[in-house]
């Protein structure tokens, strides 16, 4: 009996010494180039359940493969965004906007291989990720989940950023995005040698910019980008490709006709492109060829050989396009490599 | 057909060739060609009969109702009250001016068949007049495509492309017998206008640029996307004069059209003044402007010598760009330019809709294509198509640019929505049989084999080769072509065919049971309340008045449905009851497993009023406490209060026992979840429970709210003597 | 509303000479062990000397009390007076009650302190009148008896108090009412007294109780419920008896009862709608009659606050209507000539008549107002701003005649340029 006192006296000394504070805080985040948390099973009972007067944003992630979370990987930049944004404008990580002085941090529990955190089974987590927003207290129970969005990109970040300034009425919260400086030069670059290339050689440009097999070419990729579904990855934000069951690799959606990965867009891309280059090639080398070599012994053997080189291609890949259509649409009945069903 | 200047010449040049062959050739010829023409039509024709004989005479979908109520009200009444039609049985209470916002061609061109047919002493119901009116008009295309490509290369590439035309899945998706929409009648106007425009640019004929404008007319008065064509005509006149092939055919060809076109146009009630205040009509307005001065250019330069030309020309041109976009600006700013609709920005910033405006972004037609979806529509045709585009550039004659500018921009927009996919479709086909009859022309050619006596075998084998395999697609296509139309595109979704455990084949009819029942069992005014897909179909099966319908042109009033649907029921009630609506009318598909019913449509209905009502209505609060759409036991509070879910479920888990098995969203519904209803009652579902009607209660004549009432007479004597013997907490009487 | 005036016309052809406007057969529930029948012979001899057709039960006897055959209500009437205990009867509860006075029955319920069975105390719950439960009564420590001054009376048009009319009673219990538009209280409590029982919170206080409350339901029905008995007996019937008759005068129909009749509303000129259609901006005219029963026959009734309503969604006009000619028993209203809205859409053309102590009378009519067709805007040459462009029309269209003539008459051009355009393909 005295000792259960005691054990609970104890417990509550030791409780109000251990209350973690917001230097304590700020250094675990210093620790990290991106000041953010890293949540370890010995610490985040430490971390979340002592009194402590800020708040903690809690990001429970996976970026294992064998999870295979797109999401995860996504949102994990995102993530660091964020956090950087908070630190770039408040260093000790407090704000004094609002009304009240409140302190925010950032911590990271992430199921990297297949060892489960104690954070997963702590919490009944089913699904990842997840983002707990822990209120100044010190309550490990005691938690707000912000929703993810279904857009990526910086559209998520705002709305994360906006939905932590609801719940933690801090007002001055800004993200800032990084410079996108491969981007920005290579725009330079190319503007200078476009730009050098018109005042030094306006002859030779002209050429280039009246040369119509090029603008065929751009114009035609183009239509093919479009017929490969590209618009659906931009308007939709699909993934680049799927993982399955055991890990690997999957690029084809598959059973879905109406929906798709970023990587079918590429592959289909590549097998159009073939298609219609093997077309081009009977129609316009195949003759090219054909006078080029006229009445030389050749002309037979190359316009032969040619003309059935191309047309071999072209069932290759239209066999290939057919087959990748079967996974979107199983039960597809004239796959070009199976038309000996075509004649049952 | 017309011919005039130049093609006049084309054919005497052709003459002596022709003279050469015998007149048996030529007979033999035209025999064939007409017989050719006469198994397209056929083939266009019987590939869109599927649904007729799988299912039967009836017509299709959702907006085919209202045009098929419309043209049923053209041919019982005059044509000039058709025009002045107020309809009151649609949108209670506000009413739809329809004669004033409906795009009449496809009703009166069917109304004057039908005229016709009884003239002619063929009395044939209007119905089936309707039914078969997509397929007969889908032969015409096929003709027109041939025209077109014909003056795009040659008549060998016609007959592809007519072939193509005529069965492509593309195509026949918006036009199998009983599919009795403005599209139907619209893709025919479109290659009609196309093929008349490229014939009046190639020549500079007068006639041939009010041809087409006289069939832009047309198509304006059928198919709100005309504006394709108003701004696609400029387009290919801005180009030409980009690369500097500005003559007087394109000047007499465009200004002809563009005037006569537009005027025209504006006699359409429901464009009205478009043509000149709405931003989407402006790029032909100033490439109209453009014209004129690239002409007075024109003429300056034969007076001025060419250095002065240049500078002027400079200065102009700049001084004309700076002043025309500042007085778009302007004028826009100022409100006497409309902006862009909706639905066109929808079509350049892809998140625009999503955020500003649900209810486009709802409808199932604007979404964004994925790569299957074009295969599926076209089949080998979609990679002959950039081949086509490719060997299009390589000639690149004045016509061809109009064929690669509509290719590059409709592959763009086809991608972003799907319903584009059939504008797509055509210039598919044509670039495609482009392509082919490229091949067939190097490869198909045996006339050089056959003079030469020594025949190189090798030679021919390859030759053989190659078109055999193309042959072979073809063939495939064919194949192809059957297998979607067959599986895809006949049903009505009207009738929806279902197989049982042991593989029959059965009819799900339940939407018209359920409309009948609604035409013989209510009053002839009732109201019935349902989601704005219903409409039309609750106006045109049951002939009852209607809250809302497809025609969505009130974001508010939908809103108002949408809210009545998400609100607990005593809100829903008051609505409803402003509203004067008798009847609701949800679809469930839990029970036969319908993935297109209302609960799935649910979140929209959520969405559309939430941005009306932010206060009110909040799209997270139906979502379960882990963020997930849920319906079972798990569901949040706010879901299962609210009158869809309590319409959807009531009754459902006693149907099994007590648990109810939603077979859509596989998940198992107990009675719990599933709150009583006290304004409604429930008067008719349909045999697997597709169609649920609800009836709203009379107020309660003594003055209780209906919930009180219903716990009333739920209660029993015992609970009631316990709670009464209390005093009431009222308040203050006043 | 119909089966409302089938009742009055088979009550006006069977029944020419009752009072009340439908027929007055008349149910007595009594309870024996607390009053015997003779102590309401004044009451019961008055409504008897108005042709009712009075049956009586009492309470607690095992005969069974119908008030149904069937379907078929066979009462018009019913007077409940105070019984003792839980139930009236087996077969008298309170949904039946309820059913019987939503079919159209009227119901006069009188309770007492030491009688208020749950089936009538439930029964006036659901209308919204909370009578005190068995126990309570009401006490009025300042004045000592309970006489009850004309101050205290409310509800004029069910009995209006001259100067110097009381009620007196010996014992009474009261009722709180709620808000409810339908109740019409009669009679308040003394603004001395309270409702109390020993050792429990008083039930009212002062003129929050009611010692009389009538209600009128959606379809006319009529209960009044009266809090002691002493209201109808022979010992009081001096003070009480008027106000005890115009109460029963009013619950069973006999005044107050008032109909609308023959709604119409037709264009100005006097086309009707199936003629010509409204179309916005019209001129129309708005009409409704109202009769009044007097006790014997159906005559004009009069008034000024009848109101019109003209609504889609919201009301775009309410209009109060004036008095017109008069027609045998009916007295028409009009609103006179007004302009339809300029908005089309579906309206309804409404009075919605509902005052206290009268019959609701409710006439409602749904029609469209369509826009203008084509051919009825004003033309061009109608509008003088046009003439401008009207003017400049004609002149482009003049100048290009003269510049034809002129075109054709000239010279023909001295030289013919061959224009040779070769395409810089």
């Amino acid at each position: 009996m005295q000792y259960q006192v005691l054990l609970s006296l104890w417990s509550l000394v030791a409780g109000l010494c251990m209350a973690i504070t917001n230097d304590n805080l700020l250094q675990r985040s210093r620790k990290s180039s991106d000041n953010i948390i890293e949540l370890t099973d010995g610490n985040y009972q430490r971390i979340l359940g002592t009194g402590r007067n800020a708040w903690i944003m809690v990001f429970l992630t996976s970026s294992s493969p064998q999870i295979g979370c797109a999401t995860c990987i996504e949102a994990a930049d995102e993530y660091k965004l964020l956090a950087k944004s908070w630190f770039k404008d408040h260093p000790e990580g407090v704000s004094t906007a609002g009304e009240e002085e409140a302190s925010l941090f950032f911590a990271i529990s992430d199921l990297k291989d297949s060892k489960i955190p104690e954070t997963f089974s702590f919490y009944g987590l089913e699904h990842v990720p997840k983002f707990f927003l822990f209120g100044p207290g010190g309550n490990i129970r005691e938690y707000e989940t912000i929703e993810l969005m279904s857009g990526g990109g910086m559209e998520r970040v705002l709305g994360l950023v906006s939905d932590i300034k609801k719940s933690t009425n801090i007002p001055d919260f800004n993200i800032y995005q990084p410079m996108n400086w491969s981007l920005i030069s290579i725009v330079a670059f190319t503007t200078f040698c476009i730009s050098y290339m018109f005042k030094r050689h306006y002859e030779l440009t002209t050429k280039i910019l009246s040369m119509r097999p090029l603008w065929a070419l751009v114009w035609t990729f183009f239509t093919i980008l479009m017929l490969g579904g590209y618009m659906f990855n931009l308007i939709r934000g699909s993934q680049l490709a799927g993982v399955g069951e055991n890990g690997d690799l999957v690029y084809f959606l598959p059973n879905q006709s109406s929906s798709q990965f970023r990587i079918e867009t590429q592959i289909t891309g590549v097998i159009y492109s073939g298609l219609a280059a093997a077309v081009v090639g009977l129609v316009l080398a195949v003759p090219k060829l054909k006078s080029y070599y006229k009445g030389t012994s050749k002309s037979t053997i190359v316009e032969v050989g040619s003309s059935v080189v191309f047309a071999i291609m072209v069932y290759a890949f239209f066999a290939g396009l057919t087959s990748i259509y079967e996974i979107k649409q199983p039960g597809y009945p004239y796959p070009l490599t199976k038309v000996s069903s075509l004649f049952k | 057909m017309v011919t005039t200047g130049k093609s006049t010449i084309a054919e005497s040049a052709k003459t002596p060739v022709l003279t050469g062959k015998s007149s048996l050739v030529r007979w033999v010829q035209t025999v064939l060609t007409f017989t050719i023409f006469l198994a397209i039509f056929g083939a266009a024709v019987s590939s869109r009969l599927f649904s007729v004989i799988r299912f039967e005479s009836i017509i299709h979908e959702f907006d085919p109702w209202f045009n098929f109520r419309a043209t049923k009200y053209l041919v019982t009444h005059s044509f000039l009250e058709f025009l002045n039609w107020f309809d009151d049985r649609t949108w209670y209470p506000l009413g739809r001016v329809t004669g004033g916002t409906l795009y009449p061609g496809l009703m009166t061109t069917s109304g004057a068949v039908w005229h016709l047919l009884k003239r002619i002493g063929l009395p044939v119901d209007i119905r089936n007049v309707c039914v078969m009116f997509a397929p007969a008009f889908s032969g015409i295309t096929a003709l027109a495509t041939y025209h077109f490509t014909k003056e795009i290369k040659d008549s060998g590439a016609g007959l592809l492309a007519a072939a193509f035309m005529a069965i492509v899945p593309g195509y026949i998706s918006r036009s199998v017998a009983g599919s009795y929409d403005n599209e139907a009648i619209a893709i025919t106007l479109l290659m009609v206008t196309f093929m008349f425009w490229i014939k009046a640019q190639k020549t500079g004929s007068i006639l041939h640029a009010t041809l087409t404008a006289l069939f832009y007319f047309y198509m304006v008065s059928a198919w709100g996307g005309y504006v394709f064509i108003t701004n696609l005509i400029p387009l290919h006149i801005f180009i030409l004069i980009l690369m500097g092939r500005y003559n007087a055919k394109l000047y007499s060809a465009y200004t002809t059209w563009y005037a006569i076109g537009t005027l025209a146009s504006m006699q359409i009630p429901f464009v009205g003044f478009l043509p000149i205040r709405s931003n989407d009509h402006m790029a032909a307005l100033g490439v109209f402007g453009l014209l004129q001065l690239v002409a007075f250019g024109h003429f300056v330069k034969t007076k001025v010598s060419s250095d002065k030309f240049r500078v002027v020309m400079i200065v102009s041109l700049a001084l004309i760009l700076v002043v025309g976009v500042a007085a778009l600006f302007a004028l826009t700013y100022f409100g006497f330019i409309a902006p862009w609709t909706g639905r066109f920005y929808s079509l350049w910033d892809t998140n625009y809709a999503k955020i500003h405006i649900p209810i486009i972004a709802s409808v199932s037609e604007h979404q964004p294509v994925a790569w299957p979806a074009f295969f599926f529509d076209t089949h080998f045709l979609i990679w002959l198509f950039p081949a086509g585009v490719f060997l299009l550039f390589l000639d690149l004659k004045d016509e061809h640019v109009f064929v690669i500018v509509y290719s590059v921009l409709c592959s763009y927009f086809a991608g972003v929505m799907i319903r584009l996919m059939l504008t797509l479709t055509p210039v598919i086909c044509v670039a495609a049989a482009v392509a082919l009859s490229k091949i067939f022309d190097v490869y198909l050619d045996f006339s050089h084999t056959m003079k030469n006596k020594k025949v190189n075998v090798s030679n021919l084998v390859s030759r053989l080769l190659v078109s055999s395999t193309f042959i072979f697609y073809l063939v495939l296509f064919v194949f192809h072509c059957t297998w979607v139309n067959k599986m895809a595109y006949s049903s009505p979704s009207v009738v929806l065919p279902s197989t049982t455990y042991d593989g029959r084949t059965v009819l799900i009819d339940d939407f018209r049971e359920a409309y009948y029942w609604l035409r013989l069992n209510t009053e002839e005014d009732a109201k019935i309340a349902s989601w704005w897909d219903y409409g039309y179909q609750i106006g045109g099966m049951a002939d009852r008045t209607t809250l809302v319908d497809n025609n969505t042109w009130n974001n508010t009033h939908i809103a108002l449905v949408g809210k009545a649907m998400a609100s607990p029921e005593e809100k829903s009630y008051e609505i409803l009851k402003q509203l004067d609506a008798d009847y609701v009318l949800v679809i469930f598909g839990g029970l036969l497993g319908f993935s297109g019913d209302d609960v799935n449509k649910f979140l929209w209905m959520v969405r559309i009023s939430e941005g009306i009502w932010p206060d009110e209505i909040n799209e997270r609060n139906y979502f379960s406490a882990t963020g997930e759409y849920r319906v079972d036991s798990s569901a949040s509070q706010t879901m299962k209060e609210c009158l869809m879910y309590k319409m959807s479920y009531q009754g459902y888990p006693e149907l099994f026992g007590g648990q109810g098995i939603d077979k859509v969203r596989g998940q198992t519904i107990l009675p719990s979840d599933v709150l009583p209803l006290d304004y409604f009652e429930e008067v008719f579902t349909s045999e697997n429970w597709l169609v649920r009607l609800y009836q709203l209660k009379k107020e309660d004549s003594e003055g209780r709210s209906l919930k009180d009432a219903g716990d009333y007479e739920r209660s029993t004597t015992k609970s009631n003597k316990k709670k009464n013997f209390k005093k009431p907490d009222l308040d203050l009487r006043v | 509303m119909v089966s409302i005036f089938i009742t009055f016309f088979l009550a006006l052809c069977g029944n020419v000479y009752a009072a009340s406007v439908h027929a007055s057969k008349t149910l007595v529930l009594y309870d024996e062990r607390l009053d015997q029948l003779d102590s309401f012979s004044n009451f019961l001899d008055d409504l008897k000397s108005r042709e009712y057709e009075i049956d009586y039960y009492t309470a607690n006897s095992t005969a069974d009390i119908e008030l149904y055959e069937g379907e078929n209500r066979l009462y018009d009437n019913l007077i409940v007076l105070p019984v003792k205990g839980k139930h009236i009867n087996k077969l008298i509860s309170d949904k039946t009650l309820l059913q019987f006075y939503n079919d159209g029955g009227d119901i006069l319920s009188v309770t007492s302190p030491g009688a208020v069975p749950d089936s009538i105390r439930l029964f006036l719950n659901q209308l919204g009148i909370f009578p005190s439960p068995k126990g309570y009564e009401l006490v009025d420590n300042v004045q000592g008896s309970l006489k009850i001054g004309s101050s205290e009376y409310r509800g004029s048009r069910i009995y209006e108090a001259k100067d110097g009319d009381s009620i007196s009673l010996s014992s009474s219990s009261a009722a709180l009412l709620d808000n409810r538009e339908q109740i019409f209280p009669i009679l308040a409590a003394p603004r001395t007294s309270y409702t109390g029982a020993t050792s429990k919170d008083p039930w009212s206080v002062g003129s929050q109780g009611f010692l009389a409350a009538a209600f009128q339901n959606l379809k006319n029905a009529r209960v009044a419920w009266l809090g002691s008995v002493d209201f109808l007996k022979n010992e009081f019937y001096g003070s009480n008896g008027n106000f005890v008759q115009e109460v029963a005068k009013w619950v069973f129909q006999e005044k107050n009862v008032i109909k609308s009749v023959s709604a119409s509303h037709f264009h100005a000129d006097g086309t009707s709608y199936e003629e010509v259609p409204y179309k916005i901006k019209d001129t129309v005219i708005y009409e409704v009659g109202f009769s009044e029963w007097n006790g014997e026959k159906w005559v004009p009734f009069i008034t000024d606050d009848i109101q019109f309503e003209l609504k889609m969604l919201d009301p775009y006009y309410r209009l109060t209507l004036k008095p017109g000619r008069q027609e045998g028993e009916v007295q028409y209203y009009t609103t006179g000539e007004f302009n339809l809205p300029d908005h089309h859409g579906v309206f309804t053309f409404e009075t919605d008549y509902k005052r206290d102590g009268f019959s609701f009378a409710v006439q409602r009519d749904v029609k469209p107002i369509r826009n203008l067709a084509h051919s009825e805007y004003a033309r061009s040459w109608d509008i003088s701003n046009a003439v401008i462009y009207l003017s400049s029309i004609f002149s482009v269209i003049f100048a290009w005649i003269i510049f034809i003539i002129f075109f054709i008459t000239a010279s023909p051009a001295v030289s013919k340029s061959v224009n040779t355009s070769k395409k810089n393909n």
